[in-house]
């Protein structure tokens, strides 16, 4: 099992990177971190592990596609609460 | 939070570019396709993605849905319903943060905005608790990788609506 996060220090011994690289990365959103509190960063391990595998971010393209109804919502919700938007 | 009509398609590219920054294996786009935003025919716009966080497991323990709509008015268009999903099997755990059929939980709640918590999943204590607005997609994202990343999630803390 792979680990779910690493924190900014073990980040940077993964890249072989100072602790200083790491948070200028995160600061300049190059390395997606989350705050979880004031003093928890983490950095989710499939996004470390994308930077280190250097797979690039291919910048997709939007299609619109004509449809009767669009994405359906609420698929598991109170069917009282779905029968307000039936036909 | 109003958008013009390409500026929701240059949104939806940028939501998704987002969840694969975080490391989100997308199969809805699939890897390298178009994102379909759904034209229909009352007008609205919009865009379903589903996801995995890999963890080494095949298939992935962790799974992220993202689903919004957008209605267009005189200023473009307007975000009117949205869904933000996290199935964690590994820690056995499911939230959810929702925005749909604002009329009915306004009437029975006094509220628009929702969310769900299931832990373990399938035990639904509460059908609904009291939420927070989610701003946009790229907060919706953010919030699931904090659900992902803290600990699994005390439901029984959340203010229950029912």
């Amino acid at each position: 099992m792979e680990p779910r996060w690493y924190t900014p220090k073990e980040a940077a011994e993964r890249l072989r990177v100072s602790h200083d690289t790491i948070t200028r990365m995160i600061a300049r959103d190059e390395l997606p971190a989350i705050r979880l509190s004031e003093r928890i960063l983490r950095i989710p391990a499939p996004a470390l592990h994308r930077l280190e595998a250097g797979t690039p971010i291919v910048r997709r393209r939007a299609v619109r596609r004509r449809v009767r109804t669009g994405v359906e919502f609420g698929a598991g919700e109170t069917p009282a609460a779905r029968e307000t938007v039936a036909p | 939070m109003w958008l013009g009509a390409h500026e929701v398609d240059d949104y939806v590219v940028r939501l998704v570019e987002l969840l694969e920054r975080y490391g989100v294996v997308l199969s809805r786009p699939a890897q390298g396709a178009a994102i379909e935003v759904l034209e229909a025919d009352d007008g609205s716009l919009s865009v379903e993605l589903i996801g995995q966080l890999p963890d080494g497991r095949l298939p992935a323990l962790a799974s992220v849905e993202v689903r919004e709509e957008f209605q267009p008015g005189e200023d473009g268009y307007q975000r009117t319903r949205y869904e933000f999903e996290l199935i964690d099997r590994e820690r056995d755990f499911r939230r959810a943060f929702h925005l749909h059929f604002p009329e009915w939980f306004e009437r029975e709640y006094l509220v628009v905005v929702h969310e769900h918590c299931e832990r373990p999943m399938g035990e639904v204590r509460c059908a609904h608790y009291q939420g927070s607005p989610i701003r946009d997609g790229y907060e919706g994202v953010r919030v699931l990788l904090e659900a992902w990343l803290a600990e699994p999630p005390d439901c029984a803390a959340l203010h229950c609506l029912d």
